[in-house]
């Protein structure tokens, strides 16, 4: 067992070695360091970017931005999510609002709320509709798919409403939480980046990009983009790491 | 005070499985209820245990009454310890002594080295053991068993009805339980009700005359009244 | 598969470098005063030594900054730092001519301000962080001792044109900072939004100079293959920019007519806002090096990371 994990790992850590070799060679190719950097400039570009003053900032603005979003996402999915799942007529209600904010495309989105918030709520504001609907189907899927047969042991056995929701629905749905969570946060934070980029915030990952594209600092460009893929890979990292503290059960 | 079922009608998807139906069930007994798939046996236990209504017909003895219930698979929350879930029908008792009555119901059936263990960690067999815990433990009157044995190894059932039995003899509480297998009926039931196919009638009553010595397999006793009762299910 | 990665890579970058070109003269200008400048060209000039040529309004730089680096520009207009950046990252385009100098104002519905200290805790409204108004505003605020952040709020919500005009029309934004005709297009749809300063009367006040603000490249390679096409092309557009400034009325129909405007009335008052002459790149290289400095002084990468050098400007 032990061996194939190895072999595995092994597996992934020659493709990144093939991707970085395959940009390398691109780079060559194309020998223009403004189309495509190479990834020793890049890499440079990115070190240099962590000494900026103004670094912190706005890596924290951003992930602020995210973490809010997501938090306010998540509570207002699980709220109407658990409720809609339960309640068949507010699933009814609720389905064409996930529907259609699921399928608008997220530039009108930012248009939109470019017009209605100000610059640093427009990010957040995509972010939360992103994210939110991904969630909520999640929860009301994870909801409907609850076995029945142990809600009816748990009605002969007069157990309280509020009891089924925290004892059997709630654990039920974790495994859905958790794997609609991690993805919505994949979407949620290319969210905040774009919404960064239209409505260019003070601080934000994303006002940094849209200057490095306007001046053509194309190593820039990547390497903030090489720091928000790391950011979102942290936080699905985190996502599991979780999960796995809080689904023990699964693993025995 | 015994349970009574009087001049009950019961329907379901235009069927009439219940057409003026009566039944007595003794307290403090173990009454069976013999027949075959579909003759309204569950139907007759979701009425006693509130989760269907009748159309009509009078139920005594069972105003105020907790029950219960042993359900086919175990039903235990895979999320939760062996403990856990028994805890879970209890949320009102102190923490202290739920425990202690926990390890004694489980050293009864046998389970008290797997008090923290997860559901998924036991057979098919030992969770059943626990939801059998889990129905004694339950401060009920009545214990509904559905086809309890149903799911379990044939070479498991003799061990776990005697189980049931020996908890069930400190214990006395009333006990309904539906089932096909004849075996069981002997070995468990006191009053062994044969049911007819719906619309139902009780084809007959048999009050079992077995010793618990008679009750084996290979007893000559056990095995004629086997026989008797097999020809009355036809 | 790890062939047929590389086999598209190679194909993807020898595609870029032998882009077929059609024969004709492609120009690029940007809807505003440069389309303005150019529009009796555009309406007189179809043939140039006997080759076709095409005219196409673009909206946005960013347009033309993509279609100069696809190499189909044989000519485009586009802001001069933008074409210092271009030289200076991949360069293929020479500075041939300035027809637009500057055409940015402060305008809006504060009518109280008649300096730059009034201005003080106002919030402006710009374009795009970086971009030539951007940096224009700020290195004027900077010369009149006006700290953004702490002395001023500059606001981006606005990104586009469009959105930053609409924005001073209905007044969500108080001031903007934006460049002719959606001066007089705003001012004509809000009488309460005045202009309040003209940066190019500013930045003369302080630098001495003109903003050399809009610059017509042409495309090196097209150049040395077809000079004489160059030449006439250069002596028409001095034509077309002298022939706008005297001629309003007849200006304002053909602008309506290109669709450059919408309404004769505005199109007629803002001509004059738009400060069209045409001067050869040439004849005017200490200027350009001098507003080109300016920005390189403020931040070198508005203007490409270095200062361009002698192979910027094309020679006649």
């Amino acid at each position: 067992m032990k061996n194939l994990f190895t072999k595995n790992k092994t597996y992934t850590f020659i493709s990144v070695v093939f991707l970085i070799i395959l940009w390398k060679a691109g780079s060559l190719m194309v020998s223009s360091e403004f189309i495509l950097p190479s990834p020793e400039k890049t890499f440079f570009s990115l070190i240099q970017l962590t000494t900026e003053p103004e670094f912190f900032n706005t890596i924290g603005s951003t992930i602020l931005r995210g973490l809010l979003g997501f938090f306010i996402s998540f509570i207002l999915a699980l709220s109407l999510g658990i409720f809609a799942g339960i309640q068949e007529k507010f699933r009814a209600f609720l389905q064409p609002l996930l529907v259609t904010i699921r399928s608008t495309p997220v530039i009108s989105l930012i248009l939109l709320a470019l017009i209605w918030f100000n610059v640093n709520q427009v990010p957040v504001f995509i972010a939360l509709l992103t994210m939110f609907p991904f969630i909520c189907t999640n929860i009301i899927d994870g909801i409907r798919n609850v076995d029945h047969d142990l809600i009816h042991m748990a009605q002969v056995y007069r157990i309280r409403n509020k009891n089924i929701i925290r004892h059997i629905y709630i654990p039920a749905i974790m495994p859905y939480i958790f794997s609609g969570t991690s993805s919505a946060m994949g979407f949620g934070w290319r969210a905040i980046i774009i919404g960064e980029v239209l409505s260019q915030p003070t601080y934000g990952i994303g006002t940094l990009m849209q200057n490095a594209q306007t001046y053509l600092l194309t190593d820039r460009l990547i390497a903030w983009t090489v720091l928000a893929i790391i950011i979102s890979y942290f936080f699905d990292l985190l996502i599991r790491f979780i999960e796995k503290q809080s689904i023990t059960w699964k693993q025995t | 005070m015994s349970i009574q079922i009087v001049n009950l009608y019961k329907n379901y998807n235009d069927q009439q499985i219940f057409r003026d139906f009566s039944i007595t069930l003794q307290e403090n007994q173990i009454s069976c209820i013999l027949g075959p798939s579909g003759c309204g046996k569950t139907t007759l236990l979701n009425i006693l245990s509130g989760l269907t209504n009748t159309n009509s017909g009078i139920i005594n003895g069972l105003s105020g009454k907790i029950i219960s219930y042993i359900f086919q698979d175990p039903r235990l929350l895979p999320w939760k310890t062996v403990r856990e879930n028994i805890r879970f029908v209890l949320p009102e008792q102190d923490k202290k002594e739920s425990d202690e009555k926990i390890l004694l119901y489980l050293k009864m059936v046998g389970l008290s080295d797997f008090i923290n263990h997860y559901p998924n960690q036991l057979s098919g067999g030992m969770k059943q053991r626990v939801s059998i815990a889990r129905a004694f433990i339950y401060p009920s009157d009545i214990i509904l068993m559905d086809e309890p044995l149903q799911t379990i190894d044939p070479k498991l059932k003799l061990s776990l009805m005697k189980t049931f039995l020996k908890i069930w003899k400190n214990d006395n509480r009333t006990v309904l339980f539906v089932t096909h297998d004849v075996d069981e009926a002997l070995i468990l039931g006191k009053d062994i009700f044969i049911f007819s196919h719906p619309p139902v009638s009780i084809k007959n009553i048999l009050k079992n005359p077995l010793t618990p010595e008679e009750k084996s397999i290979d007893n000559k006793h056990f095995f004629e009244l086997k026989k008797k009762i097999l020809s009355y299910l036809d | 598969m790890i062939l047929l990665v590389l086999f598209f890579c190679i194909q993807f970058t020898s595609c870029n470098k032998s882009q077929e070109k059609t024969d004709s003269v492609d120009v690029y200008t940007l809807k505003g005063p440069s389309a303005i400048s150019m529009v009796q060209m555009i309406d007189e000039t179809h043939t140039l030594k006997g080759k076709e040529v095409h005219f196409k309004i673009k909206n946005e730089p960013l347009q033309i900054r993509s279609l100069i680096f696809q190499k189909k520009a044989d000519f485009a207009i586009v802001p001069t730092n933008l074409a210092a950046i271009i030289h200076n990252k991949k360069p293929g385009y020479q500075l041939a001519a300035v027809p637009v100098w500057g055409t940015l104002y402060l305008f809006g519905s504060h009518s109280e301000i008649s300096n730059w200290e009034d201005l003080k805790n106002k919030r402006i409204h710009l374009m795009a962080k970086g971009m030539t108004p951007d940096v224009m505003f700020r290195y004027l605020l900077k010369e009149h001792g006006l700290k953004p952040g702490t002395d001023i709020q500059l606001d981006y919500s606005f990104p586009t044109h469009i959105e930053l005009a609409n924005a001073v029309a209905s007044e969500k934004a108080k001031m903007g900072v934006i460049s002719e005709p959606l001066v007089s297009m705003v001012m004509h749809k809000n009488s309460n939004v005045k202009s309040i300063m003209s940066l190019n009367s500013e930045w003369k006040k302080v630098t001495d100079l003109e903003i050399p603000q809009t610059a017509l490249l042409v495309n090196k390679n097209f150049a040395i293959q077809n000079p004489e096409i160059v030449s006439l092309f250069l002596s028409k557009y001095q034509q077309s920019c002298q022939w706008i400034n005297e001629n309003h009325e007849k200006g304002a129909q053909l602008i309506t007519k290109y669709k450059i405007l919408n309404n004769k009335g505005i199109a007629k008052n803002s001509i004059p806002r738009c400060n069209i002459r045409f001067e050869y790149a040439e004849d005017i290289k200490p200027l350009i090096n001098e507003y080109l400095n300016t920005f390189y002084q403020m931040n070198p990468n508005i203007v490409g990371g270095k200062l361009p050098d002698e192979k910027f400007i094309y020679k006649k």
